[in-house]
């Protein structure tokens, strides 16, 4: 960034973002269209230790007076998640993106006191994005966007802070205007079906499966269940198996399964996930697998370190028609004290198990239902001095650690369990039905539980199996029934062509607009050489503002050359108006054929019209009238001797038709009287012609030759009204006006031949009046050399009016057109050749 | 994001000034009619997605001034446009005969384009002067689909803007074939003969 700018905004910022090791990277500047409102945004990219952030900034002024003025409307982690984007469609905008399933946010770049501009801002996120991605695979540690934390942004749905760096934000809403809709009128197309789930779990005790049949455990439904969800815990308790992490399905567990399911019901394996001693395996009966859309899963250790995976959860998530489910299994912390640690486990869990999808990082909150099986180890506090009976279940519960734990709501928030009426699962001796008789004593627990959370959700059964001895836990199952959301298609389509129109009637609302004062902008009179302008006012009384622009037409030109809009581009908020300002530069030798072409016949044609285009809604032709008032500049030497009275009575269709009836002999004079009047003016003081003849126009602009012009235009009788310089001027004028130059058509043969036998012919070839006006010419400019005056510099002059005519390069005189003049000039004979060939009748 | 629509279409409402183009598109887009008439001085355009075969069809069409001397410059906005609906005046005969010079300001800024042909206005069978054989026959002659419509009535609007809707859909799927196709061509030959036609491209 320049560092000459805007030190003391700079500071401002710092101050407000409370910065000190970090480093203000780049500033940009934008703003964000809202409903009634277009706020400023600054965006500014901070950096600290390598990792890198957004932030938009609102700005109550421009640049800001005070800290105060400055609030942090949203922070951006530049993570591998984050995308900067300028829209294909319209390079005015430019789109962030955090996680591939939040809303984008669009800013409009400005024009801006900070002096960066996109591209530059853009490469810098870019690279640093680069930079902490290259960085990130160096170490793991996914927290050091932590220096965030401090920063609150008001607005909790624009809230993209840590949690977005480390992908554990929640599912956000309103992908777009029609999803938005969509989901809000899900009452309408969504019905709910019943399916039955089956959830298990067992903590086996690191023993493989003895048992002969599963079924007294997985069969105690009347009819079979829809889902079966079965949890193992201490699969494998081996230290290697720990080290490892070992996630390698077992196969004979499955085997048991699938022998001990519901025998009225085909089958299949969705899906098995293993973590060490945890295992999960989902069931689903075949003919309701389709209705399963997607399903992945996840696991988190929080074992030693938080990486064993001797403790910690598996998790599967899957969608059932439009429902989102997850189950997990875990296994928590062991131990009477270890409440908090299991507590903790649990919110590790709840953090770290997450999915991967096409577009985002699901956790286990954003799901629907679900479904939480496992030895979950809370115990039975036990109350020094009091005995409670083992079979009194109520008093037992009263102790239950989990029981008080959520309602103290330390864990397992909006969980649910169903009412326990079985004994304490554990610690049993192996193989019996009795209570752990070793020197330890355990005391019986209910270490295995199954919860859910969720809508629509009911209990059938909650039990443990006390007829399979073959670990120290029993088994646990429950049976649900479940509310599916499935979409009544009927419905749906209804509702989705309902929500179309609705989005499109938003759209169409929504489209900025500009009202103009008036479309037909009149500017009356033109005449030669004549300056004139018109305003108008457009103004924004939608509730959007509005960007506007006059388009380009032909040529890349939003008006023709003689025209100047101003200005072409600008903002109106909502209740702005703003003058719009149509300038006629005036026409001169240089273009006035030109528009001479346009106006030809006159009357209804506009001499122009402007396309006021309206960003994202619709264009606006503003027609420009005028009606040209004729002059005797720009016509042709052969018109103007066919006229027969002033200029200024004709109108353009006559002067049309007088130059269309061209029949050879009709000219009224033998050269125009308007080049007549000037040469006459001026020969009465030839002799000091110095300061007169210019290259460049310098009297153009002033009013004395809009004075000639009109005194020529009406033949006038009066004195000449102005000085020889002005008559000068107008001379040149009128000889370098028209569309073909004096000499047309031999202008190229004249440069490029020497003889003056050869040019005195083909001089006798122009048409009479071109051919009288050029010998007078040059008989003039004979007198004025006769005279003492310099004849090099009127050679140059002249002999670029009438070869090139308006074709002139400015400020560049070809050096051929004087050497053609000097050279016919100069020659012996010229003026007994002058004298001979001008014609002085018609 | 997760687009809103399959396809983006986009259609031009041309026709002499006064023959409704504007009703048909506001009667169109927000289902209303408004009995007075303010003559467009511009390009305005609205949004209307549809539904055919499961696909949802995001149509942007253009209402562009009818004047004539807007000629030339509503003549860009052909560019780049699917379809265009081309509207007469069943009560006005000239606003009919005039359809031939729109037929030609079409073909003169698109190369290819799918196009109906509308009669506005059909709901006073007592100021009707564009009699529906005649226009049956000139459409037949110009291989252009005809539809008799009233904005203000709301006849056969929506079928108009579906059938070219349907039009525009089934040209795409169709030329999408036919690239890929002329593609393969153009491999086994090593490069055949371009056209080299001037005309912008519509399609």
């Amino acid at each position: 960034m320049d560092p000459s700018i805007e030190n003391d905004h700079l500071e401002k910022i710092r101050r407000r973002l409370r910065l000190r090791n970090e480093q203000i990277l780049s500033i940009f500047e934008s703003y964000q269209k809202t409903s009634n409102e277009n706020p400023n945004r600054l965006l500014v990219l901070v950096e600290s230790n390598g990792t890198f952030a957004v932030f938009s900034l609102a700005l109550l002024q421009l640049p800001p007076h005070y800290e105060s003025d400055i609030s942090i409307d949203a922070i951006y982690c530049v993570n591998s998640f984050f995308s900067i984007n300028a829209e294909v469609k319209n390079s005015m905008t430019f789109e962030i993106v955090t996680l591939s399933d939040s809303p984008t946010f669009h800013y409009y770049p400005i024009p801006s006191i900070f002096k960066t501009d996109f591209d530059s801002f853009h490469r810098q996120v870019i690279s640093a994005q680069e930079a902490f991605k290259s960085r990130q695979e160096l170490d793991a540690a996914s927290n050091s966007f932590s220096w965030l934390n401090e920063y609150k942004v008001d607005k909790d749905f624009i809230a993209i802070d840590v949690k977005a760096a480390n992908g554990t934000r929640p599912l956000s809403k309103g992908v777009s205007k029609f999803q938005e809709e969509l989901k809000k009128r899900e009452q309408e197309y969504i019905t709910y079906s019943d399916y039955t789930f089956y959830c298990g779990t067992w903590n086996v005790n690191g023993k493989g499966c003895t048992e002969h049949s599963l079924r007294s455990w997985l069969a105690k439904t009347t009819s079979p269940p829809d889902f079966y969800a079965i949890a193992l815990q201490e699969v494998d308790l081996s230290a290697k198996a720990i080290a490892m992490n070992d996630s390698k399905i077992d196969q004979t567990w499955i085997r048991k399964f699938l022998d001990g399911l519901h025998s009225e019901a085909a089958y299949e394996e969705l899906v098995s996930v293993r973590l060490v001693g945890m295992m999960l395996s989902i069931f689903v009966k075949q003919d309701i697998r389709q209705h399963v859309t997607r399903y992945t899963v996840s696991s988190a250790a929080t074992g030693v370190f938080n990486v064993m995976g001797n403790k910690g959860g598996v998790a599967v998530s899957l969608t059932l028609n439009m429902t989102d489910i997850c189950f997990v299994c875990s296994h928590l912390a062991a131990h009477m004290d270890q409440i908090e640690r299991r507590n903790l486990d649990y919110a590790e869990i709840m953090k770290r198990c997450t999915f991967d999808e096409v577009f985002r990082k699901r956790t286990i909150k954003d799901h629907d239902q679900i479904f939480w099986l496992g030895d979950l180890n809370y115990r039975i506090n036990e109350i020094p001095g009091q005995i409670v009976d083992r079979r009194d279940i109520a008093g037992l519960l009263k102790n239950d650690q989990l029981l008080q734990e959520m309602r103290k709501r330390n864990v397992f928030n909006d969980f649910e369990e169903g009412p326990i009426t079985f004994n304490p699962t554990y610690k049993y001796d192996p193989g019996t039905d009795q209570y752990d008789s070793s020197e330890k004593m355990r005391a019986p627990a209910w270490c295995d539980r199954i919860l859910r959370k969720g809508d629509r959700i009911q209990l059938i059964l909650y039990d443990n199996v006390m007829e399979i001895r073959q670990s120290d836990h029993k088994p646990v199952y429950a049976v649900f029934s479940v509310g599916i959301k499935t979409k009544d298609d009927k419905k749906y389509k209804r509702v989705h062509e309902d929500v179309l129109k609705t989005v499109d009637k938003y759209e169409n609302d929504n489209q900025p607009q500009i009202s103009v004062e008036k479309t037909e902008i009149d500017f009356n009179e033109i005449r030669f050489n004549e300056r004139l302008t018109r305003d108008f006012t457009i103004a924004n009384s939608h509730h959007l503002s509005a960007n506007f622009s006059f388009k380009e037409k032909e040529e890349q030109q939003i008006c023709k050359k003689w025209f100047k809009v101003e200005p072409t581009t600008g903002t109106l908020l909502t209740g702005d108006s703003l003058i719009i300002r149509i300038t006629f530069k005036g026409l001169d030798s240089r273009n006035i054929g030109e528009f001479l072409k346009i106006v030809k016949g006159g009357g209804s044609v506009p001499l122009d019209i402007l396309v006021l285009h309206v960003q994202d809604g619709r264009d606006i032709f503003i027609t420009i009238n005028g009606e040209y008032i004729p002059s005797c500049f720009g016509f042709d030497m052969d018109l103007l001797c066919r006229t027969d009275r002033p200029i200024a009575e004709y109108s353009l269709e006559q002067l049309d038709e007088l130059e269309k009836s061209s029949a050879k002999c009709d000219f009224k004079v033998t050269m125009p009287r308007e080049i007549f009047f000037l040469i006459d003016y001026l020969s009465a003081s030839v002799e000091s012609m110095k300061d007169v003849f210019f290259l460049d126009r310098k009297h153009s602009k002033h009013h004395s030759l809009n004075l000639v012009r009109d005194w020529l235009d009406s033949w006038s009788r009066q004195d000449f009204p102005s000085n020889k310089q002005v008559a000068a001027e107008a001379l040149l004028m009128l000889l370098e006006s028209p569309n073909q130059p004096l000499l047309h058509p031999f202008e190229e043969l004249f440069l490029s031949t020497e003889s003056f036998e050869v040019i005195s012919s083909y001089v006798l070839k122009l048409s009479p009046p071109k051919r009288n006006v050029f010998l007078h010419l040059c008989m003039f400019l004979k007198e004025i050399e006769s005279k003492g005056n310099n004849i090099n510099e009127l050679a140059m002059i002249f002999g670029n009016v009438i070869v090139k005519g308006r074709r002139q390069v400015p400020g560049y005189r070809d050096g051929r057109c004087q050497l053609f003049m000097l050279r016919f000039l100069l020659n012996k004979d010229v003026a007994s050749f002058a004298v001979e060939n001008v014609q002085m009748e018609c | 994001m997760a687009r809103d629509y399959d396809y983006l279409f986009k259609l031009l409402i041309i026709g002499d000034s006064g023959v409704g183009k504007s009703s048909l598109l506001i009667r169109f887009s927000d289902d209303t009619f408004s009995g007075s008439y303010i003559t467009t001085i511009g390009v305005d355009f609205k949004i209307r997605t549809v539904i055919i075969n499961n696909q949802r069809i995001k149509l942007q069409i253009w209402d562009t001034a009818g004047q004539e001397r807007f000629r030339t410059i509503t003549s860009t906005y052909y560019r780049g446009t699917h379809g265009v609906i081309i509207v007469y005046d069943v009560t006005n005969g000239e606003s009919f005969a005039n359809v031939k010079r729109w037929l030609q300001e079409i073909q003169q800024n698109c190369e290819v384009v799918n196009k109906v042909l509308v009669g506005n206005k059909d709901d006073d069978p007592s100021r009707k002067v564009v009699i529906t054989d005649d226009a049956k026959r000139f459409a037949q002659q110009m291989d252009i689909e005809l539809f008799e419509t009233s904005a203000k009535d709301n006849i056969n609007v929506e079928e108009m803007f579906l059938a070219i809707t349907k039009q525009v859909l089934t040209y795409k799927l169709q030329n999408a074939e036919s690239v890929a196709q002329n593609d393969d061509r153009r491999i086994k030959l090593g490069g055949g003969s371009k056209n080299n036609k001037k005309k912008k491209k519509c399609c």
